[in-house]
C-alpha cells in the first residue's frame, strides 16, 4: 500500500490522468492473471446482475405468489429450485432476497466507509491529540462485543421501523408501500454500520499517516493549498488502494452480519426477505425439506466468496509485494 | 519495568472505560425500546402495571434510575430479573449460565487453536502446492459458511443421522454434549487462525536467519519449531483477543441451535422482554471477558516478541 | 512430515466421544421411571399467584394440588384433589369442600383449610398485583379487595353507613386521567389554582386520593363534585373514614371486605360467590386456586412481598405428587415423588424432568434422537414427515384455544358492519386449516365445543355474498376503503394466505409486524386495523372465551361493546339450571359473531410427538394431564 510509482505524486496532480492510468492499469493487469479473483468477479457479477433483473422476468417476477397445494415440491420445470413451504418460487425468493442482501451489504459497507475515511484521515493527518484521542475512542469501541452491541441497536432499530417509516411518509407524502422496505433497512445500516467502521478507519489512518509525512505533502502545504483540499484532493486518492480492498472484504462481513441478526430475527422484517431469512427458515424445515437450506446457501457462500477472492485479489494487484505470495 | 507496569495500568483503565461506556450504552438503549418489561399475553390490569412499575422504580425519572443503577453495579449489586426470571437474583442466574459459556467457549478455542494453527503450517511449508490449496479452500469455506448453516446440517448429520453426538443439549456430565456447539463455533475462527498462521509462517520462513539455518544443514522440522515458529505465531496470537471476543458473541447464535443453557440464551431472551437487569449483566460479563481477553493476549505477545517487549519499555 | 502424523494421532484420540450404540436418554430414563418432557421456556418463577403462562403450570400442577382433580381421560368429570368432596346449596352460591384428612406440605406439615384462605387472601391482596387474580373475582366480594375499592369497603360493606351503596357507588371513585393532570400531578398539590386542584382530584378518584388530598377536600368540599343526591354528612363520613384508612398505615382490608372464603375447622372450607357459579369445581382446577404454603411464605418475608426466596429450591413446598428436586436455570427442572402426598401410592412416576427448548424445531429433532417423551408442539410444515415416517408418535388434539383476526372496529372501513362481515365471509377456513394451520379445525364460532356447550354455527365461506354485502355497503369491489393492516407479532404464512382472499374483495392488506410486547400494546390502545390474535381458555367453560368482550375489558380491544351482549352475559351468570344457561350464553355468542368485532379463523389443535410408552396420557381439550396417573411402560 505504501509502495508508490516514481513519478512525483505532484507532478501526478498535474498530469493526472496519465499518472493515474498506469497505476491503476498495473493493478488491473495483475488482477486479470489472478484466476481466482477473475472468477470471483464473473460469478458476483452474474448473482448481482440476476438479482437486479429479476423483476421483469416474467416468470420469477413474483416471489409472494403463493401455491398451497404444491408446497415443497421438488426442481421442475416450472419451479427451477423448487418450491417453498407455501408454495413460491424458491429461485425467485432467492433473488428477491438478494436484492435485500447485497443493497444492504453495499449500503451498510458505504456507510461505513465514510465514517472510517472521515476519522483515520482526520487522525491520521492532523495527529497530536485529536489522533490520539480518536484512536482512544476507537480502541474503545473495538473492544465492545460486536454482536451484543449490534443486537440491541437493532432491536431498538426494530422496534422503531414503523414511526420511523409513518415519519417519512409525513415528511416527503411519499407512498408508504414504495418506501417501506427501504426504511425498514435503515435503522439497520445504521446499527452494523456503527460498529463496522473500526478497522477501515485503522488502515486509513495508517495510509494517511505515511503519506502525509511525504515531501510533496510538504510541498502542498508550502504551496498553500488548504487542508481540506490537500486531504481529499491529494491524500485519499492515493490511499484508495487500502480501502478499496477492506471495503471489498467488508462487505461480506456485512452481510454475515444481516443474516446472523435476520437468523436471531432482528435483521430484515417479514414480509421482505433476505438470504438471512431464507438461510432461517431453511435451517428450520431441514427435516422437511432441505433444498430449502442448501439453495439459498449456495447463493450466499458463493457471494462472499467472491468478495473475499476479488478482495485478496486487489490486495494482490495492488500492492505486489505482499507477503502472501 | 516501570514502563511495563504502565502499560498495563493504562490497558486495565482503559478497560474499565470500555466496560463503562458498554453499559452506559446498555442502559439507555434498553429504555428506549418502545415496549417495556410489564406486559403479558393476557392484558395487565392497570393497577397492576402501577404497583410493578412503583417496585422496580420505573415511575422515577430516567437520569435518576440510571444514578441508581450505576451504584448498585459498581457496588457489585446486579439486581433482579424483572421479568424472564422475576426475582431471582441476576449474580446467582449468571453464576448457573456463566461456567457452559466460558467451558463452551474455551473447547471452541482449544478446538480453533488445533485445528487453525498446525493448519496454516502446513498450508505454509507446503506452499503452492495441493495441500496448501486445500488447506487454504478449506478455510476460505469456514470463513464464508455462516455458524447458523454448519450447525443445524452437522448436528442433523453427526447428531440425528449418524447418532454420534446428541442433537442438542448440554451436559456438563457428559463430554459428547459440548462438542459438536464447540466445533460449530470454533470453525470459523479456525479458518481465520490457518490464513494468518500461514501467512505468518511465510513471512518468517522467508527470512535470512532460517536461510542460514538451512545452509547449516538443520533438519526441517527442527528449523520450524525452533526457529520459525515463534515470530511466525505472531499474527496468529494476536488474532486470538479478537477471536475469543467474536467467539464470545457468536454463542448467542450457537446457545440457539444446540440449546445450550449459557448467558447468550439468556441475554436473547431478556432482549426480547425487555428486562434490562437481565440485559445488563450478560453485557457487563462478556465485556469483562473480552477486555480480560485482550489484556491477556497483550501480555502474551509481549512476551512472544521481544521487539515489543523494547518498545514497552523505551 | 510430522505434523501429517500428529493430526492423525489427534483425529484418532477423538474418536472415543463417538460411541456407535448409545442409550438414548429416553431409554436411560424409562429405567429410572423419569419423563422426559419438552417445556417450551423457562418458568419466570415458580411462585404459582404471580406467573399466568403454560409452561409455568405444567411445571406447577406437578408440585401442587388444587381442591378438585383433573381426571386423565374425561374433560369435564371431577377428580378428588386437595378436597375429597364438595358440596353447594340450593342456588350454587355456597361451596363446602371437604379436605383431605391426611392432606400434608411435602415438609409434612398439614394441610388445612385456613392455607386455603391465607393463600386467596394473597392471591386478591391489591399489593402483591397478581396477574390472574381476576379468576377468583366470582368470590363474594373478592374484586372490590382486589381491586382496593375504599369506600365500597369501608363505606358500603358497611350496613350501618347512612347512604346506601347503591346511591354511593355512583361517585367518582378511579378518577379519569389526562396528559393534562399527569402534568398536574408532578406539582405540589397545594400550590395548585382551585380549578387546577379540582382536575386532579377529578383524575384521581376517591379511592386513590392521597392524605393530602383528602385533607384538602375536607377543608374545601367544593373541590369535588359529588352525586347530588348523597348528603353532605355522608361525604364527610367517606372521606373521614378514607383519610382514617391511610393515616393508619393503610391497613389491609381483607377483613372489612368480607371476602366469602372462610375455614370452619381444619378440614372445611366454605366459599362464597356472588353469583351462582355452576361450573366452580372445575375452575378451581386452575393454578390460580391453588393453595401457597402460608409457613414458608411468611418466613421469607410479608404476605405482599413479589421477590422473595420461597419458592426457590431447596425452600419451596407444596402439596402436589411431586416436588422440586432440581432447578438449572434455562437448562431444566427435575421433580421427584413426594412421600408427604396424600395419594402417593397411587403415583407412576418416580419423578419429570422439564426441559425449557424454545425452538419448535429443536424440540422436534431432540424427540427424533430419543431424548424426549414428549414434546410442546410440533412445527405444522414437518406435519406431513412425521405422519409419513413416524405415524406412531404423532398426536394431534383438539385445544382450548381458537386463533382470529380482531377488527379494530373504530378505524374508518372497520366501523361499517357489513364491511367486517364481507371480510369475514372471505376468508376460507377450509382451505387454510388444510394448508397452513395444519391439524386445526375451521373455526364454526369464537368458542370451540367445550363440554356441554355447542358453539352456534354461523361462519361461512361465501365469497359472492362477501361481494354483495361491500356493494350494499357501498363499497362496491373494495371501492373507497383503505388498505388495512394486519398486525402480527409472528411470522406467520396464513396473514400472505389472508393477503390473497382479501385480495379477491377488491381490498389491499399489508403487513405490520412488531414484536410481541409492542403488538400487545398497540392493540391495548387501539392503534392498529387489523390484528392476528387467539385466545387460550383458562377453564371449561364458554364464558372464558365470551367475558372478555365487554366494555373496557383489558383483552377485548376491539372498539365495540353491545350493552345487549352483556345483558345476556348478566342474566346467564344469574342462571343455575345449566341447560338453560348454556342456551343463553348461545344467544349472546351469535349476537357476537353477528357484529362480527372479530373474525374466527380455526379452533386449536395441539400437534405434538409422544412416545408409546407414556401411560395414562389421554387426549384432553384442557391438555391439563394430570401427572400423578402417568406411568412409564416400556417395551419389553
Amino acid at each position: 500500500m505504501e509502495k508508490s510509482p516514481a513519478i512525483s505524486p505532484l507532478v501526478a496532480d498535474v498530469s493526472e490522468s496519465e499518472a493515474g492510468h498506469s497505476l491503476w492499469s498495473d493493478a488491473w493487469l495483475r488482477l486479470r492473471h489472478n484466476r481466482a479473483a477473475m472468477c470471483g468477479l464473473a460469478i458476483l457479477a452474474s448473482i448481482i446482475l440476476l438479482c437486479l433483473i429479476v423483476p421483469f422476468l416474467p416468470i420469477l417476477a413474483d416471489p409472494a405468489l403463493q401455491d398451497l397445494p404444491n408446497k415443497n415440491s421438488p426442481p421442475s420445470a416450472k419451479h427451477w429450485m423448487g418450491s417453498d413451504q407455501l408454495g413460491r418460487d424458491l429461485l425467485s425468493r432467492i433473488l428477491h432476497g438478494g436484492r435485500i442482501s447485497i443493497l444492504v451489504g453495499l449500503i451498510t459497507t458505504m456507510v461505513s466507509l465514510t465514517i472510517g475515511v472521515a476519522v483515520g484521515s482526520v487522525a491520521g493527518y492532523v495527529g497530536g491529540k485529536t489522533d490520539a484521542f480518536l484512536m482512544r475512542v476507537v480502541d474503545i469501541l473495538y473492544s465492545l462485543p460486536f454482536l451484543i452491541v449490534v443486537i440491541l441497536f437493532s432491536t431498538l432499530a426494530k422496534g422503531y421501523t414503523n414511526d420511523f417509516t409513518d415519519w417519512v411518509v409525513d415528511l416527503t407524502g411519499w407512498k408508504r408501500d414504495s418506501i417501506a422496505p427501504f426504511t425498514g433497512l435503515i435503522p439497520l445500516f445504521v446499527a452494523i454500520g456503527a460498529l463496522s467502521w473500526l478497522s477501515i478507519s485503522r488502515i486509513v489512518r495508517a495510509s494517511v499517516q505515511d503519506l502525509s509525512s511525504r515531501e510533496f505533502i510538504e510541498a502542498a502545504k508550502s504551496l498553500g493549498l488548504t487542508h481540506r483540499r490537500i486531504l481529499l484532493r491529494h491524500i485519499i486518492p492515493n490511499a484508495i488502494g487500502p480501502i478499496v480492498v477492506y471495503a471489498t472484504l467488508t462487505i461480506p462481513s456485512v452481510m454475515l452480519f444481516e443474516a446472523t441478526l435476520s437468523f436471531l430475527g432482528l435483521g430484515v422484517q417479514p414480509p421482505y426477505s433476505s438470504w438471512g431469512i431464507l438461510i432461517k427458515e431453511g435451517a428450520d424445515r431441514m427435516l422437511s425439506n432441505p433444498l430449502l437450506l442448501i439453495f439459498p446457501s449456495l447463493f450466499f457462500i458463493a457471494t462472499l466468496l467472491s468478495l473475499n477472492f476479488l478482495g485478496d485479489g486487489l490486495r494482490d494487484a495492488l500492492d505486489p509485494k505482499s507477503s502472501k505470495d | 519495568m516501570k514502563e511495563m507496569l504502565r502499560t498495563i495500568a493504562s490497558r486495565l483503565t482503559q478497560g474499565a472505560i470500555v466496560l463503562f461506556v458498554l453499559g452506559t450504552l446498555t442502559f439507555f438503549l434498553v429504555h428506549a425500546l418502545p415496549y417495556g418489561p410489564f406486559q403479558d399475553e393476557k392484558a395487565v390490569p392497570d393497577h397492576v402495571r402501577e404497583r410493578l412499575e412503583q417496585l422496580h422504580g420505573y415511575d422515577k425519572p430516567l437520569l435518576t434510575q440510571y444514578g441508581l443503577r450505576l451504584k448498585n453495579i459498581l457496588s457489585g449489586n446486579l439486581g433482579s430479573s424483572i421479568k424472564v426470571m422475576e426475582g431471582r437474583e441476576v449474580s446467582e442466574i449468571l453464576r448457573q449460565a456463566f461456567p457452559v459459556s466460558l467451558t463452551l467457549g474455551l473447547i471452541a478455542l482449544v478446538i480453533a487453536i488445533s485445528i487453525g494453527i498446525p493448519a496454516g503450517i502446513m498450508a505454509a511449508i507446503g506452499r503452492n502446492t495441493s495441500v496448501d490449496y486445500l488447506i487454504m479452500a478449506a478455510a476460505l469455506f469456514g470463513i464464508c459458511l455462516p455458524s447458523f448453516v454448519i450447525g443445524p446440517m452437522l448436528a442433523e448429520f453427526f447428531g440425528g443421522h449418524l447418532g454420534w453426538f446428541p442433537v442438542s443439549g448440554w451436559n456438563f456430565g457428559d463430554l459428547s454434549t459440548m462438542f459438536l456447539p464447540a466445533l460449530t463455533l470454533g470453525l470459523g475462527s479456525a479458518a481465520y487462525l490457518s490464513r494468518l498462521t500461514r501467512a505468518g509462517m511465510l513471512e518468517v520462513l522467508h527470512q535470512d536467519f532460517i536461510r542460514t539455518a538451512r545452509a547449516k544443514g538443520q533438519k526441517n522440522h527442527i528449523i520450524i519449531l525452533r526457529h520459525a515458529l515463534r515470530g511466525g505465531l505472531i499474527p496468529s496470537i494476536a488474532f486470538l483477543g479478537p477471536a475469543f471476543a467474536g467467539m464470545i458473541s457468536g454463542s448467542v447464535v450457537i446457545e440457539s441451535i444446540f440449546e445450550v443453557p449459557g448467558i447468550g440464551s439468556l441475554f436473547i431472551k431478556a432482549i426480547e422482554t425487555g428486562d434490562e437487569t437481565l440485559i445488563m449483566g450478560p453485557v457487563l460479563l462478556y465485556g469483562s471477558l473480552i477486555v480480560l481477553a485482550n489484556f491477556l493476549v497483550d501480555l502474551v505477545q509481549l512476551w512472544l516478541n521481544p521487539r515489543l517487549r523494547a518498545r514497552a519499555s523505551a | 512430515m510430522n505434523l501429517p502424523r500428529i493430526t492423525l494421532l489427534l483425529l484418532l484420540a477423538l474418536l472415543p466421544l463417538a460411541s456407535c450404540k448409545r442409550e438414548t436418554m429416553v431409554e436411560r430414563a424409562n429405567r429410572d421411571g423419569i419423563m422426559l418432557v419438552g417445556n417450551s421456556a423457562e418458568p419466570r418463577s415458580l411462585d404459582l399467584q404471580l406467573v399466568s403462562g403454560v409452561p409455568e403450570s405444567k411445571i406447577l400442577t406437578s408440585l401442587f394440588e388444587g381442591l378438585v382433580g383433573d381426571h386423565p381421560s374425561k374433560d369435564d368429570t371431577m377428580a378428588p384433589g386437595a378436597a375429597v368432596c364438595w358440596e353447594h346449596n340450593e342456588d350454587l352460591t355456597e361451596w363446602t369442600f371437604h379436605l383431605q384428612p391426611n392432606g400434608k406440605w411435602s415438609d409434612g406439615e398439614l394441610l388445612t383449610a385456613d392455607d386455603f384462605v391465607f393463600s386467596y387472601h394473597r392471591m386478591l391482596n391489591p399489593i402483591l398485583a397478581a396477574p390472574y387474580a381476576a379468576m377468583l373475582h366470582s368470590i363474594k366480594n373478592a374484586e372490590t379487595y382486589n381491586r382496593d375499592e375504599r369506600t365500597h369497603i369501608l363505606c358500603g360493606l358497611d350496613e350501618s353507613f347512612p347512604v346506601a351503596w347503591a346511591k354511593l357507588r355512583l361517585a367518582n371513585f378511579h378518577g379519569t386521567p389526562s396528559a393534562e393532570t399527569e402534568k398536574l400531578l408532578g406539582k405540589n398539590f397545594d400550590s395548585l389554582s382551585h380549578a387546577d386542584k379540582k382536575s386532579v382530584l377529578a383524575a384521581k378518584g376517591l379511592d386513590r386520593m392521597s392524605a393530602q388530598h383528602l385533607r384538602s377536600l375536607l377543608a374545601d368540599p367544593t373541590l369535588f363534585d359529588w352525586p347530588a343526591d348523597i348528603p353532605t354528612e355522608a361525604r364527610t363520613l367517606v372521606l373521614q373514614r378514607l383519610l382514617a384508612h391511610l393515616e393508619a398505615g393503610e391497613p389491609d382490608l381483607f377483613e372489612k371486605a368480607k371476602v366469602g372464603i372462610r375455614a370452619d375447622g381444619l378440614h372445611k372450607l366454605i366459599v362464597t360467590l356472588r353469583e351462582p357459579v355452576p361450573y366452580l369445581p372445575s375452575m378451581t382446577r386452575h393454578t390460580s386456586w391453588f393453595p401457597v404454603p402460608r409457613h414458608v411464605i411468611t418466613q421469607f418475608g410479608k404476605i405482599t412481598d413479589r421477590f422473595t426466596d420461597w419458592s426457590k429450591k431447596g425452600n419451596i413446598v407444596g402439596n402436589g405428587p411431586f416436588q422440586l428436586h432440581e432447578w438449572r436455570y434455562n437448562h431444566y427442572i427435575e421433580v421427584r415423588r413426594n412421600p408427604y402426598y396424600w395419594d402417593a401410592a397411587n403415583v407412576g412416576l418416580h419423578g419429570i424432568r422439564f426441559f425449557p427448548i424454545e425452538n419448535p424445531y429443536t424440540e422436534t429433532r431432540s424427540f427424533l434422537a430419543g431424548q424426549l417423551h414428549t414434546t410442546y408442539s410440533l412445527p405444522a410444515d414437518l406435519l406431513t414427515r412425521v405422519r409419513k415416517r413416524h405415524p406412531e408418535y404423532l398426536r394431534t388434539e383438539p385445544y382450548v384455544g381458537t386463533v382470529f383476526l380482531r377488527f379494530n372496529t373504530t378505524r374508518p372501513g372497520l366501523d361499517k358492519l357489513k364491511v367486517r362481515q364481507a371480510l369475514s365471509l372471505a376468508i376460507n377456513r377450509e382451505e387454510l386449516c388444510k394448508y397452513i394451520y395444519e391439524g386445526y379445525s375451521p373455526a364454526l364460532g369464537l368458542t370451540p365445543k367445550l363440554g356441554d356447550y355447542q358453539p352456534p354455527d354461523v361462519l361461512r365461506y361465501d365469497l359472492e355474498k362477501a361481494k354483495a354485502l361491500l356493494v350494499e355497503a357501498g363499497h362496491p369491489g373494495g371501492q373507497g376503503l383503505p388498505p388495512f393492516a394486519v398486525l402480527m407479532s409472528r411470522t406467520t404464512p396464513s396473514v400472505e394466505a389472508l393477503q390473497a382472499y382479501f385480495r379477491e374483495l377488491g381490498i389491499r392488506i399489508t403487513v405490520e409486524q412488531k414484536d410481541w410486547g409492542s403488538a400487545i400494546a398497540a392493540q391495548q390502545e387501539l392503534n392498529y386495523d387489523i390484528a392476528l390474535g387467539g385466545w387460550i381458555g383458562d377453564y371449561l367453560d364458554a364464558t372464558t372465551f365470551l367475558g372478555m368482550w365487554t366494555k373496557g375489558n383489558g383483552n377485548n380491544n376491539s372498539g365495540w361493546s353491545s350493552a345487549e351482549y352483556e345483558a345476556l352475559l348478566r342474566q346467564a351468570a344469574q342462571q343455575a339450571d345449566p341447560a338453560q344457561r348454556a342456551a343463553i350464553l348461545s344467544r349472546a355468542e351469535t349476537l357476537f359473531l353477528a357484529d362480527a368485532p372479530i373474525a374466527p379463523i380455526a379452533w386449536y389443535s395441539r400437534l405434538y410427538l409422544h412416545r408409546p410408552e407414556v401411560q395414562g396420557w389421554h387426549p384432553l381439550v384442557l391438555d391439563n394431564h394430570p401427572w400423578k396417573d402417568i406411568t412409564l411402560a416400556p417395551k419389553p
